[in-house]
């Protein structure tokens, strides 16, 4: 991985956005029949801010991840990238394309996968839907056979593919979805949740595929999702939005930084739980036999945490990181104070 | 326009095969097709057999006219049919942005993708009765030329109304009434455009041209439309084209601005 | 909870799509609109007062009861009977004590009791508008309902028999598409069956078809015997009520046996 930082004029730049805002108009609606017939000769609406002053850039064969809640405006983000949706206000650049003039062109030399939308034939084999795509993109036989054949490999795909994708897992129907969208040897590759709903072991294949694809093709990935695992195995640097603002923008590692020493610890016990008053001890969830809190480790260590609440009973403990719900609301409360700053 | 004849085949194949998926289903529902198509025919013989017909057509030349609205029916049958109910599932699914997102025409990945193959068959219920009706009437190779270029123009007028509600579509969704609307508007193509008012004729002929489906293809088999009077229709089916296409780019347009 | 309560809550759930009944609307109307225009020019055409004793205010009042006819009987449990065959043994069992007819036939009879009030009443409104009152008598109004009535319980038990057949050919509802395409044909929704020659008119009167639509027209229309219709009506109920019957206790073996 390359350090980026004081290189950044060296390094191919592939997306660029400038100032980007974008806002729509939403219905008000309303339930019962007269509401209906109403809406028939008048609609309330209202103006809903989805995206403001959006800036970043990204460069070849990075890992970037796009990152918010629901309703964040992750999706516009996206669709405004790949030329479906222009926005109202500002300036951006894919391959030197602006999208949403130049969306054709641009189609040629981008991937997507959205996760939840499958772009596969549902009643036929993946192989069919792959034969497809590669008449829609114009990919020569010999390149799609060579392209096919070692993401099947990567992927270890070869029996998948030739089963009818309805009847496949959803682990290995996001295999394909991935296979389909690099097919054409695309640049840049926007994934939209790719990993939403697999067990850890399908994550784990899907994530190292992306990564080997990255290093290999240098290929640029773009990626939203809610899975932390994701955002710490595969991407180096981020956007986080909030109610279509930039709340942060930089490395991973910062990120980290500012939270990663936090973990949530879950104690099930036979016993009632006696919660020692330790520093740096949150209590999340108290119930009689299940206790659940968040740690500072900065301030106490887990080892030492044990050992003040041993009990001989305990049945389970669970040590997790905090979920990006939680990272991210702290975020917040700390992003509007950047915002402001201009960072 | 090469990579976008191979899509082409290449969906038709696909779809093809998802209909044959189970036999006995498929040949029931073309056969149910095939009569659908007889119902024109079968009504002009029976109007034929009690009394003298439609005013201006022999027995074979209203055979002639039912056979030209089979045929542009089922061309349009096999590309456009269905464009508006997949339009409707793409949008209120979001899978809409799919094609807009791909090198290709969105228009053209909408029709080729949702290709009906049952039409390509059925469009032979149009050619038999053809077949059958035209040995009895003075064709020259210059009618049957001008024929299948109005039965060009017929098959091009109802895939400019399919582009035009699919424009429509975008705003609205739920595109329903718009497929019922189509349906009567083939439906009323299919009879000869003068037993209507007068009122209506020159609505039929210039302003909702359903008179090219059947009407001016019959018109031009049995030679009575050449030279400039055959330039008006013709020209008026490829008006109508250019207009369904700036609709679907201001459909298009209103699409990217307001996210679906 | 009575047969009367399972009505009443199929009925709200019909109501939902309260909207549905402007396009049936519409397209009855147009539907008969269109063949007014291609009667009346044909009469005029061929200087006919009447065809084989129609005049055109008959025919056209005629293509206006059958299509009121049409919203009254037309039925279609296909889709009930495929999700039995889906979910097996389970439905059946949910029903109890009703059986799976019993309840297909409330689920259907809701319908036609919603229909009455959305789709006939204001279709047969705007028709009077647009045509004046159809020549009833009292009498003939009475037993045309009765005709009609008669002829909804007939479309039930053939449905009802056709679907069994999904049990057993495995297959959906693509035969009884066909079926009702090709019924659709010979049953007086095109034209009076009378107009067809001499002996395929005669063959048909062997058929239940003629029996659905047409005749229960006629007898609203005065133009057939009631007691005669009322005869062949329950004949064929007489016959179709056992074969159902047998048809069902098989095809429930078969889904207890076989649990599908």
């Amino acid at each position: 991985m390359f350090n980026i930082g004081r290189k950044v004029i060296f390094m191919d730049r592939v997306i660029l956005v400038r100032e980007i805002g974008k806002s729509f108009r939403t219905y008000k609606k309303e339930a019962g029949f007269l509401s209906t017939l109403k809406s028939v000769f008048r609609r309330d609406w209202v103006r809903k801010i989805a995206l403001h002053n959006i800036n970043f850039e990204v460069y070849k064969g990075e890992i970037f991840g796009i990152l918010g809640p629901n309703g964040a405006g992750k999706s516009t983000l996206i669709k405004i990238l790949t030329g479906i949706l222009h926005p109202d206000k500002g300036f951006a650049k894919v391959l030197g394309y602006i999208p949403w003039k130049e969306r054709k062109k641009l189609s040629q030399h981008i991937g997507i996968v959205f996760g939840q939308k499958s772009q596969l034939f549902w009643d036929l084999p993946a192989i069919d839907s792959f034969e497809l795509f590669k008449e829609i993109y114009g990919i020569p036989a010999d390149e799609y056979k060579g392209n096919l054949n070692s993401m099947v490999k990567l992927l270890d795909a070869k029996e998948i593919i030739k089963r009818p994708v309805r009847n496949l897992s959803l682990g290995e129907r996001m295999k394909c979805e991935l296979i389909v969208s690099l097919l054409h040897n695309p640049k840049i590759v926007f994934l939209d949740e790719p990993t939403i709903g697999l067990d850890i072991l399908a994550k784990e294949s899907i994530r190292e595929f992306i990564r080997k694809i990255a290093e290999r093709r240098k290929t640029t990935f773009i990626l939203t999702t809610h899975d932390v695992g994701d955002v710490e195995e595969l991407c180096e640097r981020c956007i986080i939005l909030d109610k279509g603002l930039q709340v942060y923008l930089g490395r991973i590692e910062d990120l980290k930084k500012y939270f990663g020493h936090k973990k949530i610890l879950t104690i099930k016990s036979e016993d009632k739980i006696k919660i020692p008053k330790v520093k740096g001890l949150k209590v999340l969830k108290e119930e009689r036999y299940k206790v659940r809190v968040e740690v500072d480790t900065k301030v106490v260590k887990i080892r030492t945490l044990l050992q003040k609440i041993f009990s001989p009973n305990i049945i389970d403990i669970e040590i997790e990181n905090p979920d990006l719900e939680e990272v991210l609301k702290k975020i917040y409360r700390k992003g509007r104070k950047w915002e402001r700053s201009g960072l | 326009m090469k990579r976008e004849l191979k899509v082409l085949w290449r969906f038709f194949r696909i779809r093809l095969e998802e209909e044959m998926v189970y036999r006995l289903n498929f040949l029931l529902l073309l056969s149910s097709f095939v009569i659908h198509d007889l119902f024109g025919p079968v009504l002009t013989i029976v109007v034929y057999q009690v009394s003298k017909g439609f005013p201006g057509w022999s027995f074979w030349e209203a055979l002639v006219l039912q056979a030209s609205a089979i045929i542009v029916e089922e061309l349009w049958f096999f590309f456009g049919s269905r464009v508006l109910f997949e339009l409707e599932r793409a949008i209120a699914s979001g899978k809409f942005d799919f094609y807009l997102a791909r090198p290709l025409s969105p228009l053209f990945l909408l029709f080729s993708s949702s290709c009906f193959p049952y039409g390509l068959f059925t469009l032979f219920v149009g050619i038999f009765i053809l077949g059958y009706a035209l040995p009895n009437l003075p064709i020259t190779l210059i009618s049957l030329l001008f024929y299948l270029l109005f039965l060009g123009s017929g098959f091009l007028f109802l895939l400019s109304l399919t582009i035009l509600f699919s424009s429509i579509s975008v705003f609205v969704v739920r595109n329903r009434p718009l497929r019922n609307a189509m349906f009567m508007l083939i439906l009323y193509g299919k009879y000869p455009t003068n037993i209507f008012p007068k009122v209506f004729r020159i609505i039929f002929t210039f302003i909702l041209p359903i008179s090219l489906i059947a009407y001016f293809p019959a018109k031009a088999v049995l030679g009575k439309l050449f030279g400039v009077s055959s330039l008006i229709p013709f020209s008026i089916s490829v008006l109508f084209f250019v207009i369904s296409l700036l609709s679907w780019k201001v459909a298009i347009k209103r699409y990217s601005s307001a996210g679906g | 909870m009575g047969a009367f309560g399972i009505i009443k809550n199929l009925a709200k759930l019909r109501l939902a799509y309260k909207f549905e009944f402007f396009g049936s609307l519409i397209f009855s109307v147009l539907w008969v609109v269109l063949l007014a225009v291609i009667w009346k020019s044909v009469f005029f055409f061929s200087n006919l007062e009447s065809i084989k004793g129609f005049t055109l205010q008959d025919l056209v009042f005629y293509y206006i009861i059958i299509q009121l006819i049409r919203f009254g009987t037309d039925v279609d449990i296909s889709y009930r009977v495929e999700q039995l065959v889906r979910y097996g043994n389970f439905i059946p069992l949910l029903l109890k004590p009703l059986s799976f007819p019993a309840f297909c036939f409330l689920d259907d009879l809701s319908e036609k009791l919603v229909n009455i009030f959305l789709k006939i009443i204001p279709t047969f409104l705007v028709f009077v508008i647009l045509f004046g009152l159809p020549p009833f008598t009292l009498s003939s109004f009475f037993f045309g309902i009765i005709s009609s009535i008669l002829a909804y319980l007939l479309m039930f038990l053939i449905d009802f028999m056709l679907s069994t057949l999904i049990f057993f050919t495995k297959s959906s509802h693509g035969i009884l598409d066909f079926v009702q395409t090709g019924m659709h044909l010979i049953d007086g929704i095109l034209f009076p069956l009378i107009f067809l020659p001499e002996n395929v008119y005669s063959g048909l009167l062997y058929l239940p078809f003629p029996y659905l639509s047409y005749f229960p027209a006629l007898v609203f229309l005065n133009k057939a015997d009631f007691l005669q219709v009322l005869g062949f009506q329950l004949g064929w109920l007489l016959l179709f009520l056992p074969i159902s019957f047998f048809l069902w206790k098989i095809s429930l073996k078969r889904i207890e046996g076989v649990g599908i």
